[in-house]
């Protein structure tokens, strides 16, 4: 049987991940589940004030922790 | 590192606006933030999760209820910067959090930033159990 080098290995695996990486965030049955949102009901009538005292989650996409958890 | 992370965000109304405050110590990056900022937010919920989203009794969502809060930078914002989702998946999905997955999608809705089935979304969440996981904002 053919051997695969370590380098090979390396690039495989290197190529899967960044494959699964794409397909999680063009996860397109998730995407299609919330198309058209807004023409769903609405619950909140006005908008809500949200503060952000010196936290949070998804202020900006930068603050946002890994996709891994 | 201040704060207590298991502190739940603080609801409150006044003249028709709701207002929510995240406690400190929620963040990971809350030590690079020194400032306090306003964001607002409109939530939707689709057929499965209308009725309960307006019901004032707590109860369970059937999976495929999804919950979706637009982050927009003003009250008179047209395009939200982020959309925070909630999908209820099939029993067993994640146990914790009552088979709720937490999404963060960009505002166009075209890609996932992020998703998670614990971490921050479920922490702050879990104050939630007694109705499912899920903030119910007074309707204004």
């Amino acid at each position: 049987m053919k051997k695969i080098s370590l380098k090979g290995l390396t690039l495989l695996a290197l190529l899967t991940t960044a494959g699964l990486v794409l397909a999680d965030s063009n996860d397109m049955a998730t995407l299609n589940q919330i198309a058209g949102y807004r023409q769903w009901t609405r619950v909140s009538k006005k908008p809500v004030e949200v503060t952000v005292s010196p936290v949070n989650i998804a202020a900006t996409p930068a603050d946002l922790p890994s996709p891994a958890d | 590192m201040s704060g207590n992370p298991n502190q739940l965000p603080k609801i409150t109304t006044s003249q028709g606006t709701t207002k929510i405050v995240f406690p400190s110590g929620v963040s990971p990056n809350r030590d690079r933030k020194a400032d306090a900022r306003h964001t607002f937010g409109v939530v939707y919920a689709n057929d499965s999760a209308r009725d309960l989203m307006l019901s004032k009794e707590p109860a369970k969502f059937p999976p495929g209820s999804v919950i979706v809060r637009e982050k927009l930078s003003s009250p008179t914002a047209t395009t939200a910067d982020l959309l925070a989702v909630m999908i209820k998946r099939e029993q067993g999905f994640n146990r914790k959090a009552g088979d709720w997955e937490f999404l963060i999608v960009s505002g166009d809705g075209k890609k996932i930033v992020t998703r998670e089935k614990k971490g921050e979304c479920r922490r702050c969440h879990a104050g939630q159990a007694k109705s499912d996981f899920v903030f119910r904002e007074p309707t204004p």
